[in-house]
């Protein structure tokens, strides 16, 4: 089947010009985490346009760095994830390397093993740890690179990478056009791209490899410091409930009750597979206005100074919206607001709107839900 | 003495210009600089060590035309001791990208000599790229630091800092890069804002002060053109009374299965 789509693609695709270059098929690079399967269910699409294969190296690890105490979030995606997802060979990693704040021996790793292999294009998610790691990687193998993109596609008329990236947090996109150099290197963001299907009946190769771990860095950990707030960070939670000044002091109290009720009802319908309150799906945040009155924690900060979210759905409750918090929201899938004033710039960017008083509505749904 | 240097970049103030989705255009009311708010963060950390430490020199590295130079004077003007603005008419014509902007500022760094820290924001408001750093860090050899938010203690040969969940210590030299929430930035004093431009000391580089050549800078990527996002279709109020309202709002998020 799979030879057979590449001579289709390679058949189909007359006009593409032969490989120039050495490097070839499409590399993922990917932790355990969810995110890992959209990456290359994009890598996928680009491969069906260049007749090349979709090799996935896989880190064991991830999400559990990002839930230090709690259980972990979720077990994380076994090969045959990447597989129906779209990979046609996977390399795990075998040994024990740690995910942690120092990248210097992971990039190492990668970087001889990649140097080796010669890939064309080398995608992956926008991540934190994914932060750290791809700029130096893209150096040590002198390919060009763009980070935090939302789309990526191939300019057919020389086989080069065309991605395009939000500028001004998605004020507007810039479209960055590769060189005919390669390794070509793209890190997408994730949030808004929805999970691929998985199809199980897909075929593809599993090998583990060594990652070469001779280098130790110069980099120490010395111990813990104070662990992030939310482990779950509200760039990630899949419902946002947020508040702003319309609610008043006491009404944003009963924020967190909503946000913990609509998470329960989430992870009840299997949504989440971590149960812990503290890393729940739901997560309260607040605007601007409520950040400097003390509610809440800038981790908690929906605007441009604190955190851009692409949650499946967010309820803004007296939130009037102003600019800095609309940038914000604006991958959000689903966005609910309820406000006093009727002409608030909130109700343009929403999908259903409520025009009443922000307390009683929330009043109301803790006794629906 | 120890040498900080804190990498500024200067970016258009987002607040000068509105994007018109329909029309596809930028409209730039007011073509306004501003230090990027991350830099400004990281020139925060360097000047609380200047204010702990008695034997330290913040310099300001800036990137770019010779407005850049202002973004250097501001610095100085907030505490640092001098700047550095790296800038040659013919990197105009070049259009760099982050590629070549690392290989700039490593010869820059190299000439300034013996310089201890390295601090960076995180990522830059316009491009929100943050892959600077890492490309420095790899040009030079030196250590990286990502996402810093304390110094808890330097030295002539060591420096220890939070990340995240972590203490981390590296040796120096090394870069650090400073996220928006390390800390809140201080504010300028008038009267030193002004005498910046008269006392300040600002050195320009160019290409041959720092021995490259324009081949060696050759972009990897380049700006393809502009797009912009689709214009957001008016969602629909919900009528009637509030309990109708919140039944019939539930009722809806149930059927798109989003709660």
């Amino acid at each position: 089947m799979e030879d057979f789509e590449y001579l289709q693609a390679l058949m189909g695709g007359e006009e593409l010009p032969e490989r120039i270059t050495e490097h070839r098929d499409i590399w993922v690079l990917t932790d355990s985490g969810k995110e890992g399967l959209k990456v290359v269910n994009q890598a996928r699409v680009l491969a069906e346009t260049l007749g090349a294969r979709v090799q996935v190296v896989l880190i064991p690890g991830g999400p559990l760095a990002a839930c230090p105490e709690d259980k972990p979030m979720d077990k994380g995606i076994e090969t045959s994830d990447l597989i129906a997802a779209g990979a046609d060979r996977v390399h795990v990693s075998s040994g024990d390397i740690v995910l942690n704040g120092d990248a210097e021996t992971i990039l190492n790793g990668l970087s001889i093993y990649l140097e080796e292999v010669k890939p064309e294009f080398v995608l992956c998610a926008d991540d934190w740890w994914g932060r750290g790691v791809v700029p130096r990687l893209a150096q040590r193998l002198g390919a060009g690179l763009a980070t935090r993109c939302l789309e990526v596609s191939i300019n057919e008329s020389d086989r080069t990478l065309v991605a395009v990236r939000p500028v001004y947090e998605g004020e507007y996109y810039e479209v960055m056009n590769f060189s005919p150099h390669w390794p070509q290197m793209v890190s997408l963001i994730t949030a808004p791209l929805s999970q691929p299907y998985l199809d199980r009946y897909r075929a593809g190769e599993t090998e583990s490899f060594v990652l070469d771990s001779s280098v130790t860095s110069g980099v120490r950990t010395l111990g813990d410091a104070k662990p992030p707030d939310c482990p779950v960070p509200l760039s990630q939670a899949a419902i946002v409930v947020a508040g702003g000044a319309g609610l008043g002091e006491t009404g944003f109290q009963k924020l967190d009750t909503l946000a913990s009720r609509l998470g329960t009802a989430l992870s009840a319908a299997g949504a989440s597979p971590c149960r812990t309150d503290r890393c729940r799906q739901a997560q309260m945040a607040g605007a601007r206005e409520a950040f400097e009155l003390g509610w809440i924690e800038r981790d908690q900060l929906v605007d441009i100074t604190g955190h851009k979210i692409a949650p499946k759905l967010y309820l803004a409750l007296g939130i009037y919206g102003d600019v800095m918090h609309s940038a914000s929201i604006k991958d959000a899938k689903f966005v609910v607001a309820v406000h006093a004033d009727p002409d608030a710039p909130i109700f343009a960017l929403a999908d259903l709107g409520i025009v009443a008083n922000p307390v009683e509505v929330i009043d109301r749904l803790l006794s629906v839900l | 003495m120890l040498k900080v240097v804190v990498a500024i970049k200067q970016i258009l103030n987002p607040s000068g210009f509105t994007v018109n989705r329909r029309r596809e255009k930028i409209f730039v009311n007011r073509e306004e600089y501003i230090i990027n708010p991350a830099d400004l963060n990281a020139l925060e950390m360097a000047l609380r060590l200047k204010d702990e430490y008695d034997n330290m020199e913040v310099m300001a590295l800036g990137l770019g035309p010779a407005r850049v130079d202002d973004a250097l004077r501001e610095a100085i003007g907030r505490g640092a001791d001098s700047g550095v603005l790296i800038s040659d008419p013919a990197l105009a014509d070049l259009k760099t990208d982050t590629a070549g902007a690392a290989r700039l500022i490593a010869a820059a760094l190299k000439k300034i000599d013996d310089v201890g820290l390295v601090l960076c924001g995180t990522s830059a408001l316009d491009s929100g790229a943050g892959e600077l750093p890492g490309r420095l860090a790899e040009v030079l050899g030196w250590s990286l630091l990502a996402e810093v938010y304390k110094i808890d203690e330097v030295d002539d040969e060591t420096v220890n800092v939070s990340q995240r969940a972590v203490r981390l210590e590296a040796g120096l030299p090394a870069i650090l890069t400073v996220p928006r929430y390390a800390n809140q930035p201080r504010y300028i004093y008038g009267v030193r804002a002004i005498n910046a431009y008269h006392e300040g000391k600002v050195v320009t580089w160019g290409l041959e002060d720092l021995g490259l050549v324009p081949d060696d800078l050759e972009p990897l990527i380049r700006l393809g053109g502009r797009r912009f996002p689709p214009e957001r279709a008016l969602g629909t109020r919900l009528e009637g009374s509030l309990e109708e309202a919140v039944d019939s709002l539930v009722a809806q998020l149930k059927a798109n299965e989003l709660i």
